[in-house]
């Protein structure tokens, strides 16, 4: 079976305190899971540690089948939204996606504003973002995440800040990316029917130990 | 290729509030204000007579500006993963740090000259004046090697500009210095720590650690590097400042290889 994302025996120690716990996760390609757990239980971490911004005290991390964290490499063909993407408040929301993409320059215009419109914004919207809603921004946040159309999405808890309404759109986009890209997703969420609606296996997280959720 | 890392560092310019730059411009002003009260002579020749090209209030407002590079939040991540690898966060920050320090040493210049011309009536006449020859003498102990060296291959404009070249090397040493220590630590210690290594410099005994030939402060001023008499020693601070600056960047990679680049109490999850 080919995965998308490999954890082994990732534990992470920080002034003594161990923040993730041998952690061990695989997740096949195209499956969706979700992990659950209060705040401060080391969700966060994970992520941040998948990401490789933080690098194991031990164990390993595989993203598409290549190392990430040790040797220095970020995970590829990856799309993330941990806490806020940092956007520029004095740029308009195409203004910031356009100079995102251009850091690894693979997509053009159109992809840029197909992205905006998908989250249920508009591409032409001239506002800096400063002037934007939480939820505008949120959805913002989606959409960077998705416009290069990675292989891998990581949502940190993707509906904070939305309506009832963006809630909705929002786990209609995810579940259409699922069934028409067959992308993989990996997302954490307070909200029992996100998970429910979204994933198919769901694990706890509690005091940095990663186990299956029992339904 | 180009025009996909020039993004990368027009990014990281944007980052810094405009309320900085102008605090920081403003402490080289203090400088001249303090430091700059020969009321003859023209503006080129007191910049490199006064020396506040690079003693101690541009590389200050210089470690304001770039306080905060080095240091990542979680917001950062979505640029920092589509960078690939961490070498490449290096190699964004290391020039863009370069640019900053460029652009701020100008425009502290900038404004130092402005206060010059329009308070203090200064020329900008292109011209050794005697009472600047004679004060350098003075300040020479009576030699007059330096002094004619600095006049036979010098204009005022040029030893400004040789002598803004060296400022902008030495802040751009500080500059990645505090950014390495900065990523380690995951908070402005870095600037923190050059600024006061430059405040006690300043206070207790600059002057006799700037004659030492291997000092930052020797190095950074024109006038002291022609003590040496000879105006070929004017490549050895280069290469100084090559060695220093390559170490710096090496320092640098080797912080960010070993950093955490989020600190968690920043981020409220553990």
């Amino acid at each position: 079976m080919e995965y998308a994302l490999k954890v082994t025996e990732l534990t992470k120690i920080i002034q003594k305190h161990t923040i993730l716990d041998k952690v061990n996760l695989a997740v096949p390609v195209g499956a969706s899971i979700g992990i659950v757990g209060r705040n401060g239980s080391g969700k966060s971490m994970l992520f941040k540690a998948v990401c490789g911004l933080i690098l194991p005290t031990s164990g390993s991390i595989e993203v598409w089948g290549k190392k990430v964290g040790t040797n220095g490499k970020f995970p590829q063909d990856t799309g993330i939204l941990i806490e806020s993407p940092g956007f520029l408040p004095q740029y308009s929301g195409y203004g910031n996606l356009s100079m995102l993409a251009s850091i690894q320059n693979k997509i053009k215009r159109p992809e840029i504003e197909a992205a905006i419109v998908q989250v249920g914004l508009d591409p032409t919207d001239k506002r800096p973002i400063r002037k934007y809603s939480m939820g505008m921004k949120q959805r913002l946040g989606i959409a960077q995440a998705l416009m290069e159309k990675p292989r891998l999405l990581i949502l940190d808890e993707p509906m904070n800040g939305l309506d009832a309404k963006g809630v909705i759109d929002m786990r209609n986009i995810l579940q259409h990316l699922r069934e028409q890209n067959g992308i993989t997703l990996i997302l954490t969420s307070h909200h029992k029917d996100d998970i429910d609606a979204l994933c198919d296996t769901v694990y706890d997280m509690d005091n940095g130990v990663l186990t299956p959720s029992i339904a | 290729m180009f025009k996909r890392f020039f993004y990368m560092v027009y990014n990281t310019w944007l980052r810094i509030p405009m309320w900085i730059w102008i605090f920081a411009l403003l402490l080289p002003l203090y400088g001249i204000t303090n430091n700059f009260i020969c009321p003859t002579g023209n503006f080129w020749e007191a910049a490199v007579v006064r020396q506040f090209t690079a003693t101690l209030w541009i590389p200050m407002g210089m470690l304001i500006v770039l306080s905060k590079l080095g240091i990542s939040r979680v917001d950062d991540a979505t640029r920092y993963l589509r960078m690939n690898k961490r070498s490449t966060i290096v190699s964004v920050k290391t020039v863009s740090a370069f640019f900053i320090v460029l652009t701020y040493v100008l425009l502290s210049f900038l404004v130092m000259l402005l206060y010059a011309k329009l308070r203090m009536k200064l020329s900008l006449t292109n011209q050794w004046t005697e009472i600047t020859v004679l004060s350098l003498q003075n300040l020479d102990r009576g030699n007059t090697l330096p002094v004619k060296l600095l006049v036979d291959n010098f204009t005022p404009l040029t030893a400004f500009l040789a002598s803004m070249t060296f400022t902008v090397a030495y802040c751009y040493f500080l500059a990645l210095l505090s950014t390495a220590i900065n990523t380690l630590c995951k908070a402005p210690f870095g600037s923190a720590i050059c600024g006061i290594a430059l405040l006690s410099n300043f206070l207790f005994g600059g002057y006799e650690i700037g004659t030492y030939s291997f000092s930052l402060d020797f190095n950074s001023s024109l006038h002291e590097i022609l003590y040496s008499n000879d105006p070929r020693s004017v490549i050895a601070p280069i290469i100084y400042w090559v060695i220093l600056i390559t170490a710096a960047i090496v320092s640098y990679h080797l912080a960010m290889r070993k950093a955490d680049l989020i600190s968690m109490a920043r981020d409220g999850d553990k």
